[in-house]
């Protein structure tokens, strides 16, 4: 059987830039003040991001997913510190003024998150804030945006889309809004798209249409998507990388397909297990999930000394309080853990 | 507390026609005075002992289902016996006094709990409603709830503010637990949660009814979470049943179109695992103005003339399995 998570290799050779990382952040640390003092959000994460290509980043409340993608677009909270940089096709946007920030978001990356209807301005039509997003960034005429946005409501199937521009968005249902909310952000013709759990609100069919959308615009334009997500179903279908968060630091990357099936990380694996899947055939009704046991301590609260996971992890031993881990070799990926660094050694 | 054996095996609740019409507030456009049909006549059963799980997509009934269920919506029409009891006859004194035996529990702690009572205090107040303990005895039953929902007894003294997510959840239960009721209402209890929550969750909810003895309506859009907690589950779709039976039946061989869907999307984080089914087109159409015949057929891969036309009725496919559909285990 093909695997899913992977394009066809046709696919892949069309994207000739393929090679070339259209954003990457490289020892992003984002600190945030609690109560006059500073506490590390992200804490030194860095990842490439290609053409064509989609990147998952995994995390639960507090693992600092949100204000890693509000950092990449310079929408960091007042009084938040942040280190590290920020390369969209080379370039390094934590240098850009406000005015040379607003030409990026929207032109070269486009966004869309949770909830929909707050996305969208209640008052003007669909039509009109995709015009307004099109024009925002190009200074072509009124007829001629009009045109190009029916084109994007039609690239996002958008039913109707002549119609659609005149509707309101409260006339929409959730899946059409985020529809929208795509069109709009796409408009500009932006190359990367981060996605803030962009189907969390909607019904499960409905975001199984949005998640195949998104699958074909990478490959018809060769999109990139960064996907903020903790719904690994969701990773294991549309994703080909995965980077794990937790208390602001990656404790697992690799190939989506290699690091669903064999975690190294002990609280990767202890998410896979949380996961509610499908009791059907050959599996046991009432059975108890092997829960992580605990939860993450507040931000101002946590150990920065040691490996932050320790409190919970059921394979904690002693060097895990001594100091932080590494990112160690792991199968394909690299994982945070003091047990990848032992594992190596055990088997040679 | 015992009970006399009941001589016959009578379900702990049966509900049987639930009907509620919802009229929509005047908007500026359209939706003049029209009327939401959330509930189009629907029947279920709980055994003692067992839960049934209600799932569908939101606007497909199931809360609506749960609240009545709960007293906390009066159904247009339709019948509750709960334990022998017909449940929406009773009211005043009678029904505070039987509240007891059927407890609910909400999506979201933070919404469901007093943010300005300390958590022993909350789950303290039904005893003491209910006149059920006081003072010491009482002290000690709140610290044995909080034990049981695997709490430490310095939580008593905490607000809903100083508690996580999963704490205000545990709270919520153990307060639901307080008056050792016979049903409880789950509505999506671990939507809010993180996944390894939620997981925690679960699994204590799992805990309690294997204890106490407890009987679940649970109610989630998630139907791998329904298929892991229940006996029976009940497919709710444009305020009807369009299937209900055992929940191994429901999750490994759907007979509904719709049902085989759900059973497609759920999450399945193994990247070998085969995709199953196609992606349902469309979204939940409007209850206002459903679409004639089968309510379902627009978004229906196996559509057919007849079903433009005509309402299949939920009928017994298999032993204990209903399904309302012309062609029912056609899609797979």
């Amino acid at each position: 059987m093909v695997s899913l998570s992977q394009p066809p290799k046709s696919e892949i050779r069309n994207l000739a830039a393929i090679a070339r990382p259209l954003l990457s952040v490289e020892d992003l640390r984002v600190e945030l003040p609690v109560d006059g003092i500073l506490h590390p959000a992200v804490d030194g994460v860095s990842f490439a991001l290609e053409a064509g290509r989609a990147l998952a980043v995994v995390g639960e409340s507090g693992s600092g997913k949100t204000q890693l993608v509000r950092a990449i677009l310079g929408l960091q909270p007042a009084g938040a510190r942040l280190s590290g940089k920020v390369l969209f096709s080379g370039r390094d946007l934590s240098t850009l003024s406000d005015r040379e920030w607003r030409a990026v978001r929207g032109r070269e990356i486009g966004m869309v998150f949770q909830e929909p209807a707050a996305a969208l301005d209640p008052v003007q039509t669909v039509g009109a804030q995709v015009v307004e997003a099109i024009r925002l960034h190009e200074p072509v005429s009124r007829a001629e945006a009009r045109r190009r946005a029916v084109e994007a409501l039609a690239e996002v199937a958008f039913p109707d889309p002549e119609r659609a521009l005149g509707e309101y968005p409260h006339r929409l249902s959730g899946g059409l809004r985020q529809r929208a909310c795509l069109a709009i952000a796409l408009a500009a013709g932006p190359k990367v798209l981060l996605a803030d759990e962009p189907t969390a609100s909607l019904d499960a069919t409905v975001a199984m249409q949005i998640l195949e959308l998104l699958d074909r615009l990478r490959r018809e334009r060769g999109l990139a998507v960064l996907l903020i997500t903790h719904d690994l179903g969701v990773v294991a279908k549309h994703c080909d990388r995965v980077l794990v968060l937790y208390a602001g630091r990656v404790v697992e990357e690799g190939g989506t397909a290699a690091l669903l099936r064999a975690p190294a990380h002990p609280y990767t694996r202890g998410l896979l297990r949380s996961i509610p899947v499908l009791v059907a055939a050959g599996r046991q009704r009432g059975e108890r999930y092997e829960a992580i046991a605990g939860a993450l301590e507040d931000l101002s609260a946590r150990r920065r000394g040691g490996c932050a996971f320790a409190p919970r992890c059921p394979d904690r031993f002693e060097p895990c309080d001594a100091s932080v881990p590494d990112l160690y070799p792991a199968g394909e990926g690299r994982s945070r853990c003091f047990l990848s660094r032992e594992a190596p050694r055990r088997g040679a | 507390m015992s009970r006399k054996p009941a001589l016959v095996v009578e379900p702990l609740l049966r509900a049987e026609g639930l009907a509620k019409r919802f009229s929509l507030v005047h908007g500026l456009l359209g939706a003049r005075g029209a009327v939401l049909p959330a509930l189009r006549g629907v029947t279920f059963e709980i055994a003692r002992g067992q839960t049934l799980g209600l799932v569908g997509e939101s606007g497909s009934g199931k809360t609506t289902a749960g609240r009545i269920v709960a007293r906390l919506v009066r159904p247009d029409s339709g019948r509750i016996l709960f334990d022998g009891t017909d449940w929406l006859a009773l009211s005043g004194a009678a029904l505070r006094r039987r509240r007891r035996e059927l407890q609910v529990v909400f999506q979201d702690p933070q919404n469901s709990l007093n943010p300005s009572m300390r958590a022993g205090d909350q789950i303290a107040e039904p005893l003491r409603v209910q006149g059920l303990a006081r003072g010491r005895a009482l002290r000690e039953r709140v610290g044995q709830l909080l034990a049981d929902v695997g709490l430490g007894a310095e939580t008593a003294s905490r607000f809903p503010s100083d508690l996580s997510g999963g704490q205000r959840q545990r709270v919520a239960i153990a307060r639901a637990l307080a008056t050792a009721p016979r049903l409880v209402v789950c509505d999506e209890p671990v939507s809010a949660l993180d996944v390894s929550v939620g997981a925690q969750i679960v699994n204590l909810l799992l805990d309690l009814r294997e204890r106490a003895g407890l009987s679940y309506l649970f109610i989630s859009h998630d139907l791998a979470v329904v298929s892991r907690v229940a006996d029976r589950i009940a497919v709710f779709y444009l305020g009807a049943i369009v299937e209900e039976g055992p929940a191994l039946a429901i999750s490994s061989r759907p007979l509904h179109p719709y049902t085989v869907a759900l059973v497609a999307a759920a999450a399945e984080p193994d990247p070998s695992a085969p995709r199953r089914g196609a992606v349902l087109p469309g979204e939940l159409p409007s209850a206002v103005n459903p679409p004639a015949g089968c309510h379902f057929h627009p978004r229906c891969p196996i559509a057919r003339p007849r079903c433009r036309q005509e309402a299949p009725a939920l009928s017994e496919a298999a032993a204990g399995h209903r399904v309302s559909c012309f062609y029912p285990g056609e899609v797979g």
